[in-house]
């Protein structure tokens, strides 16, 4: 019974003229985001190898050089794009794809993209996964919103009764019926996204098969939800008028209004601190050592005595370069702190987000996304942590060399030394790293599904009878 | 537990069916029964509980007391298996526009666990009237009539034990209501159990074996079409229907009483 009910939704929907019509949007739609997002990315992953190899050779080509103004010239740190990107960019495009590694300062990352988009930012939505989030519901709204309610009116429904037709029966072939259209919709759009996608030049993730199953389970688990809920709105509404005027309502806040009031009240409540003002304590940071007469005059003395002699001319070793590296090492626990503070307002940004996830499933949805797609902050952060880590190991192995060789006057470091300091390599992260990060969404979009299956169960159930009636 | 009937050939039977909804009583007390090769009409005015008798048999209603039996089984216990034994065929048959009239019924016999070849499916449709050129047009096509007969050839397919009919004869045509009215006999003569809510005094004389009059939920006269003389239904019906008391004065009449 259930595989008649099912076919005959097939059926049904194959001869649907607006559902036909869906399908070749859809697969138009993820064409051209997915062709958009590729050509972005290989943008990037060409102009990066360019500007990696013109940071190497202006690197190695610098001349002779005091080693503390190489630090200061130093060099920058590229962020790898995953190849999922092209699907979901995340964050990409606002958290800066290059980081300036130089010394005393642990510098924000730059190159924005939404910067230069200038009046076309509004564009850089238009992702695959911004279709599959956001448009893709209308659609399965558009072709369910009938599904039970169109046969009550039709009198089909009380027909199928009289057949012996179940609720539990009806609505797994409904759902069946609802799953063929979803994968209809979306599926060939999908598989098209993914040719596109998988020929971009971006670096593949070390667990990019796991994520692209942790993608597909999670998109499938939020079309589980969007499809039964469709289906339950369906089956509880007057007629079919009333389903669909009642799920575009739902689309316009679920969708529209409460992720943008959400992002709103989570900068009103926490708000990002300004770039200028972050610049200003990430300076003041540096200077730390330097404006504190009292430590300087401390070091001197500990090092003096450490070395049992009266004058830092008599160290065995060059003491500029010395107080350098203190200096160095004596703002890291400061810059922390700054990057301590802003990562805080961002988990209570987040915070605000993943509580209002509760009322749109969508908001999950996009966390989880940008997650598997390693796009979104965390990624992003593993990325600026390792070129602090790589900064910090430069500009240790330049004052080390000023250190031990500049004590007997100026001192010029050469290609040799240059030449040692390596490129700066990050192999992104593989999702073991932020495992029990996306519980909660996880959580909320698999309610979301039991409680849609549950509500089209019951809302089908209370239908028949009442059709029955 | 399903409740056997006895030798009796009863398909539909209702006991002592009482349904109300909160405090209004659409049926009161209903004892009724339709044999096999028996069409028992149902006439009344509107209101008059015809059509709660007929969604009780379906098993959309809940008998408030008393229970419905088709084929020996209480439908409230196998509301399943029960309708697998019958057909139904309202006033507006319900299809699918999309389909076409062969597929609508290929499609309502497969919910039955009902296979049948096209070839059979087509015949079925022929025997119930329908021009073989329709067959495979659209439904959205077809006339109320040509609905009627997809109707009816699924109660033909499914080999139904019971078919039931609310105002059929409603809206349609003399030349359509006298087809149906044929295809009617044919199956009653096959030995099916039919039971027809109507308002057409005439059709159910040409038609029923027997007629029952119900008034508020009651059935005041249960009359063995054959026995009437001219005219007598016409004047019993009207006496009813113009008697100020919903109740009736006086013992039914069942004309069938004791031929079972």
């Amino acid at each position: 019974m259930i595989a008649a009910i099912a076919q005959n939704e097939i059926r049904l929907l194959s001869r649907n003229g607006v559902f036909v019509f869906l399908i070749i949007t859809m697969i138009a739609l993820m064409t051209g985001a997915s062709a958009l997002s590729v050509q972005r990315l290989n943008t990037f992953e060409r102009e990066r190898s360019a500007a990696e190899l013109v940071d190497r050779e202006v690197w190695n080509n610098q001349g002779e050089r005091n080693p503390h103004a190489a630090a200061h010239f130093s060099r920058y740190a590229f962020k790898p794009i995953p190849g999922l990107a092209a699907f979901d960019p995340g964050v990409t495009d606002y958290a800066g794809l290059a980081l300036w590694m130089e010394a005393h300062h642990q510098n924000p990352a730059v190159f924005r993209r939404a910067e230069d988009l200038g009046d076309l930012g509004g564009h850089s939505g238009l992702s695959p996964a911004w279709i599959l989030q956001y448009a893709a519901p209308i659609f399965i709204f558009l072709v369910l919103f009938s599904a039970v309610a169109g046969e009550r009116e039709l009198g089909t429904q009380k027909q199928l009764i009289a057949s012996g037709v179940t609720a539990r029966a009806w609505l797994v072939g409904k759902f069946i019926g609802a799953g063929f259209s979803v994968g209809a919709i979306v599926l060939p759009a999908v598989l098209l996204g993914y040719l596109i996608v998988g020929n971009s030049d971006a670096q593949p993730l070390p667990d990019t098969g796991r994520r692209v199953a942790g993608l597909s389970i999670v998109y499938g688990i939020y079309f589980i939800a969007i499809s039964a809920f469709s289906i339950g709105v369906s089956a509880i509404t007057r007629d079919k008028r009333t389903a669909f005027t009642v799920l575009i309502a739902v689309w316009a806040i679920a969708f529209i209004l409460v992720p943008r009031l959400s992002g709103s009240i989570a900068g009103v409540l926490y708000p990002t601190p300004e770039s200028i003002s972050i610049t200003d304590d990430l300076r003041d940071a540096s200077m730390a050592y330097y404006i504190d007469e009292d430590l300087q005059d401390q070091l001197q003395r500990s090092v003096l005595e450490e070395y049992g002699v009266q004058s830092t001319d008599d160290l065995p070793f060059d003491y500029s370069g010395y107080t350098l590296q203190y200096s160095e090492e004596y703002s890291h626990p400061l810059f922390a702190e700054v990057y301590r503070g802003l990562d805080e307002t961002f988990v209570r940004q987040e915070r605000v987000l993943a509580a209002a996830s509760i009322l749109s499933p969508v908001l999950a949805l996009e966390t989880l996304s940008a997650g598997f797609s390693g796009t979104d902050r965390l990624h992003h952060d593993s990325f600026r942590q390792a070129a602090e880590e790589r900064r910090r190991v430069i500009v240790k192995q330049l004052n080390d060399d000023l250190t031990q060789n500049a004590k007997d006057g100026p001192y010029m470091a050469d290609e040799a030394l240059w030449r040692q300091v390596g490129d700066f390599e990050h192999q992104l992260p593989s999702m073991d790293q932020f495992s029990g990060k996306y519980a909660f969404s996880i959580i909320v979009l698999v309610f979301y599904a039991v409680a849609s299956v549950l509500f089209g169960y019951v809302a089908v159930r209370s239908s028949q009878k009442e059709s029955a009636a | 537990m399903t409740t056997a009937i006895g030798q009796s050939k009863s398909v539909l039977q209702a006991q002592n069916l009482t349904k109300c909804f909160g405090d209004f009583v659409a049926l009161d007390n209903l004892d009724l029964e339709v044999k096999a090769g028996e069409l028992v009409c149902l006439l009344g005015a509107n209101g008059a509980g015809k059509t709660t008798t007929i969604n009780s048999f379906l098993g959309f209603l809940e008998p408030t007391r008393g229970a419905v039996f088709i084929d020996g089984m209480n439908v409230a216990e196998h509301p399943q298996k029960t309708k697998k034994t019958l057909a139904y065929i309202p006033e507006q048959v319900a299809l699918y526009p999309q389909l076409s009239g062969l597929e609508n019924i290929e499609y309502f016999l497969r919910l039955s666990d009902i296979k049948r070849s096209t070839a059979e499916l087509k015949e079925m449709l022929r025997l119930a009237g329908l021009p073989e050129e329709a067959t495979e047009n659209r439904v959205s096509s077809y006339s109320k009539g040509m609905r009627q007969k997809v109707g009816v050839a699924i109660a033909l397919a499914k080999e139904a034990k019971a078919l039931l009919l609310d105002e059929p004869l409603s809206g349609l045509d003399p030349s359509a209501a006298n087809e149906l009215c044929i295809t009617l006999r044919g199956l009653k003569s096959d030995g099916c159990a039919i039971l027809m809510a109507t308002h057409d005094v005439f059709r159910a004389k040409e038609i029923g074996t027997k007629i029952g009059i119900m008034k508020s939920g009651k059935l005041l006269d249960l009359l063995q079409v054959e026995t009437l003389e001219t005219g007598e239904l016409e004047r019993l019906y009207l006496n009813h229907m113009r008697s100020a008391e919903s109740a009736p004065q006086t013992e039914p009449r069942r004309q069938n009483e004791g031929e079972a």
